[in-house]
């Protein structure tokens, strides 16, 4: 189901107040028959896959639970600590055991549905060389609807039973309510368990408060997506698709649209799914701080897509920079170059890891991984030289508090992260340099003397939508990155703020029937 | 005066005032941007008969086509009936037509319903536009069912009057003042397309077209065939058929007149017709196609059209006269089918002249040393089999009347000439065929 449609609106009305209505206890099991509703929109077929995963993980994790319990009895008939340590080593020897298994079933159903291709891609390639004309043929298997955000759930779910960081649930239906909860199933965010696990598992009463928060905070949503990354998608898609006859400046137009649209798309689906969520009373973690205020690429990733950025944290960054490889190397770094590098090494080891994942994880393609790697590059290239660059800053006398360095930080992030995702946004490598090469040459200047211009195939009223809308929601985020917004949405007059929903619901009903075919698509479900 | 002071009470009329704010601001955009339509004098027409408790005879229902060709006075007055209504809209979907005939079968009670239907009635996907033009037209619980059944998922956005006419607001001004002519003369004036609208959805254009210059373009898709029908277009025909008889309303099939150069360039033309005769004799009800009717070239020839679907207002005159006449005949239990041609080929007999002319000019892209331009003109026209085109090209520099014969009357349809340049100059193409009397066929090429 579109949620960007009457389809969705009228579910949503229709879900909450059947939410309210049933007895609390039973609360949970509305949610879970809405996400079966939700997820039959998309074809009812593919719910197997997300039956098997999080089968495979409630029971992995409940066996796990059941060992720990039953070596509690034995471990306190033991006698010496030896005997401990042995009983510990075998219980933890088959929680591995059964935690790896579990883990490569589940995570390897999505490896193969998602990377066959690209996998058989590369091999044509080889074989190409060594025997012009065999090919392997594609595989054509549909990616089944969120099965990157139920798997990396479930994954995290048993990963966190495993550590003893929460018990196992004992209900299969109220774990699946979890993993199919609806409003994070297509882009996330990446919940934990012990967070939207229990909050769909609580009572919930209606309020009334909370449920204009949250309709606000909805329109908020439709908002961004309808009047800004919709229509602004048209000339980025324009631009992009036909860069070999454009200018540079239309190419570093495109550039930055595309970092705009991509940030109103996302954060637009944010808002509408955590804002549906408050009207429930049900905790969605937030995805977003205002990433375009970051002032280091590092800054970035800890404002955008924040609980992805947390999750390959807790389960890819710690358990690599602090496993039996990670720590030898800070070992061996440590007597070679000093405290420091034994220090940053692990890191930048575990952040290969990462990267890899988090390319790897937007798209079955090479292009992801360059931009990863960019990414990467410039995050580790930032933490070796922070020292050199306080140098640098002391001896320049620039002072890191002083509103025109923060602004210059802010604006160097921006176009360094806008610039990387020339690799995301090209459908090959060749495509993504040539396109790069096409921004630098050729440039024009002159187009920017009639700026409408670069708003190419977008009609001339939605340009008018675009920057009003990029306008109110830049503000917005100024002020609540001062710190006010929330202040002013206390304190501001009923008048005002009535007036702000009917101008934002009247541009938004405006913006509506678009010519551009992104309507109602998100670009991060495709991930 | 603690009741005001509650959280319950500020809560509701915080949501009245929001409430409030949003419907006003809504019916501002929509009333201050909505274009000024026919519509706008049709309905004080149908008021004025409503308020008057006056009975309607018959009423057209269909595309502009009909709204341009007949002229309810000449048929209340040939007829003797009391009010003829002609409520069709641009482009009209036949879905449309649909909701409309009811719509107006609760409204104005017709005693019978014509329907306009032509070759590519049924083969039209539904368009937005002329579906919301409809839209307008309904109310109550047929507006409701009719959004419903008729717009597409993606088309019904349009429904909310600001996202309608958004683009208006460039033009905001233009709209305001047009609106406000609406509201003041009951006469609107003529329309930057030439158009008046006249009386009872009557719309009097006064544009007409030169014989022979009406362009085609064969390239278009104006072909016909019955596999290219929508089957959803045929059910809700069906819909209409049996709505007026479950009403005791009766029904008719007409089609309105076209320029005869469309009758020839239209592929499959004749076919459409067969279709609607057959339709019209299995369903039991009365079909008229007046492109058929004998001496059509004689009486509507293409000057009486105002382009090649529309006839202007003349020979809206003209076509409602003969139409009546035919209602008349019909009304008397007479048979009218020796008036019409059987089919095109009977009609194109009775057509003696090139039907149409269309050219196009290649130019050499290197001027010769005296400047002048050598250039090739491919000629093409419509006309029966049996008749022979000559063609004539004349060259008139912009801004005068003396004109330079470049090529004489020949049968050619490639022919070399000489240009003095490659702009400011016009080309008069002139074709007339081997009949006696025939009237020239002509076109302007600017280049």
């Amino acid at each position: 189901m579109n949620i960007i449609s009457l389809e969705f609106i009228i579910f949503a009305v229709v879900f909450a107040l059947v939410f309210f209505i049933v007895p609390k206890k039973w609360q949970w099991a509305v949610v879970l028959l809405g996400n079966i509703a939700f997820y039959a929109f998309a074809g009812i077929g593919y719910i197997i896959y997300m039956i098997i995963i999080s089968l495979i993980t409630f029971l992995a994790a409940i066996k796990i639970e059941d060992i720990v319990n039953a070596s509690k009895d034995e471990l306190s008939k033991a006698e010496s600590l030896e005997d401990k340590k042995a009983i510990k080593a075998v219980v933890n020897q088959k929680k591995r055991t059964i935690c790896t298994w579990a883990l490569i079933v589940a995570m390897g159903i999505w490896v193969v549905l998602k990377y066959t291709n690209f996998f058989l891609d590369n091999v044509n390639l080889l074989i190409e060389h060594l025997k012009p004309g065999a090919m392997i043929g594609n595989v054509s298997w549909a990616l089944p609807l969120g099965i990157s955000f139920y798997t990396f759930h479930a994954a995290g779910y048993l990963v966190d039973v495993y550590r003893s960081k929460y018990p196992a649930e004992r209900n299969y239906f109220k774990y699946l309510t979890f993993i199919s909860y609806f409003p994070h199933i297509i882009q996330g965010p990446f919940s934990r368990f012990d967070e939207l696990g229990v909050s769909i598992k609580e009572e919930h009463k209606f309020s009334y408060d909370r449920m204009c928060e949250g309709a606000a905070r909805m329109l908020i949503g439709f908002f961004k997506k309808i009047v800004i990354a919709d229509k602004i998608g048209v000339a980025v898609n324009a631009i992009f698709g036909n860069y070999e006859t454009y200018s540079g400046v239309y190419m570093l137009f495109a550039m930055f649209a595309y970092g705009i649209q991509l940030y109103a798309d996302f954060a637009g689906y944010m808002d509408i799914v955590c804002g549906f969520s408050k009207i429930l009373g049900i905790n969605l973690a937030e995805n977003f701080k205002r990433p375009y205020f970051a002032k280091t690429v590092d800054e970035f990733w800890r404002r955008w897509h924040i609980t992805l950025g947390t999750w390959f944290k807790d389960y890819v960054f710690y358990p690599v920079s602090m496993g039996k490889t990670g720590q030898k190397m800070g070992k061996w770094a440590r007597q070679k170059w000093g405290a420091k590098m034994g220090k940053l090494l692990p890191g930048y080891f575990a952040l290969i890891f990462v990267w890899t994942a988090t390319g790897l994880w937007h798209g079955a393609n090479w292009t992801y991984l360059v931009w990863g790697y960019l990414n990467l590059i410039v995050i580790t290239m930032t933490m070796q030289l922070t020292d050199f660059y306080e140098k640098l800053k002391a001896k320049l006398h620039i002072k890191s508090e002083a509103l025109y360095w923060k602004v210059f930080c802010i604006v160097r992030t921006f176009i360094l992260v806008c610039f990387f995702r020339f690799f995301s946004a090209a459908p090959d490598i060749t495509t993504a340099v040539k396109m790069l090469k096409y921004t630098g040459i050729n440039m024009q200047w002159n187009v920017l003397t009639s700026p409408t211009k670069l708003f190419v195939d977008v009609e001339y009223i939605d340009i008018f939508f675009i920057i009003i809308g990029t306008i109110i929601i830049t503000l917005i985020d100024i002020l609540d990155e001062v710190g006010v917004w929330e202040k002013i949405k206390l304190k501001c007059p009923m008048i005002i703020r009535n007036l702000g929903f009917t101008i934002i619901i009247m541009l938004l009903i405006m913006s509506l029937g678009s010519k551009s075919d992104l309507m109602g698509g998100f670009m991060y479900a495709s991930f | 005066m603690q009741v005001f002071k509650s959280k319950t009470f500020k809560r509701i009329v915080s949501l009245a005032v929001l409430l409030l704010m949003l419907i006003g601001t809504y019916t501002i955009i929509t009333e201050t941007l909505s274009d000024t339509t026919y519509r706008t004098y049709f309905e004080k027409d149908v008021k004025k008969i409503k308020d008057n408790n006056e009975d309607v005879d018959i009423v057209f229902v269909g595309a502009s086509r009909m709204y341009m060709s007949i002229v309810p006075s000449v048929l209340e007055e040939k007829l003797g009936v009391s009010n003829v209504l002609v409520g069709s809209t641009a482009t009209q979907p036949i879905c449309g037509s649909y909701y409309y005939i009811k719509e107006l079968i609760k409204d104005v009670h017709p005693k019978k319903v014509i329907l306009d239907v032509t070759w590519d009635r049924l083969l039209n996907e539904k368009q937005a536009q002329a579906l919301l033009l409809v839209y307008d037209r309904l109310s109550g619980v047929n507006k409701i069912r009719y959004a419903l059944n008729c717009f597409d998922k993606s088309n019904r956005c349009y429904l909310l009057g600001p996202c309608r006419y958004k683009d208006n607001i460039l033009v905001a001004d233009k709209i305001i003042a047009e609106k406000k002519l609406a509201k003041d003369s009951w006469e609107k004036k003529e329309n930057s397309k030439g158009e008046t609208y006249k009386e009872k959805g009557f719309v009097y254009a006064v544009s007409d077209v030169t014989t022979g210059s009406i362009s085609f373009d064969p390239e278009a898709d104006y072909w016909y065939s019955d596999d290219r029908i929508l089957e959803e277009n045929k059910e809700y025909l069906d819909k209409c058929v049996e709505l007026c008889k479950e009403n005791g309303v009766e029904f008719e099939l007409v089609t309105a007149p076209c320029s005869v150069t469309y009758m020839y360039f239209v592929g499959g033309y004749d076919d459409a017709d067969k279709w609607y005769r057959n339709y019209a004799k299995e369903k039991g009800i009365n079909y008229i196609n007046l492109n058929y009717l004998k001496g059509r070239e004689d009486f509507l020839p293409d000057e009486l059209m105002y382009d090649n679907c529309h006839t202007n207002g003349e020979g809206a005159y003209v076509t409602s006269e003969k139409y009546a006449d035919l209602l008349l005949k019909e009304e008397k239990g007479e048979d009218i089918s020796s008036y019409f041609y059987e089919n095109l080929d009977e009609f194109k007999k009775d057509v003696h002249r090139i039907v149409a002319l269309e050219a196009e000019l290649e130019y050499s892209e290197n001027a010769n040393d005296d400047g002048s331009v050598d250039a090739t003109m491919h000629l093409l026209s419509l006309k029966n089999p049996d008749a022979k085109a000559f063609y004539q090209i004349e060259l008139q520099a912009d801004g005068s009347d003396e004109t330079t014969v470049l090529s004489e009357f020949s049968e050619e349809e490639t022919v070399s000439i000489k240009l003095p340049g490659y702009t400011g100059y016009k080309l008069i193409v002139r074709a007339k065929s081997q009949y006696e009397g025939d009237k020239e066929a002509r076109m302007v090429y600017s280049y």
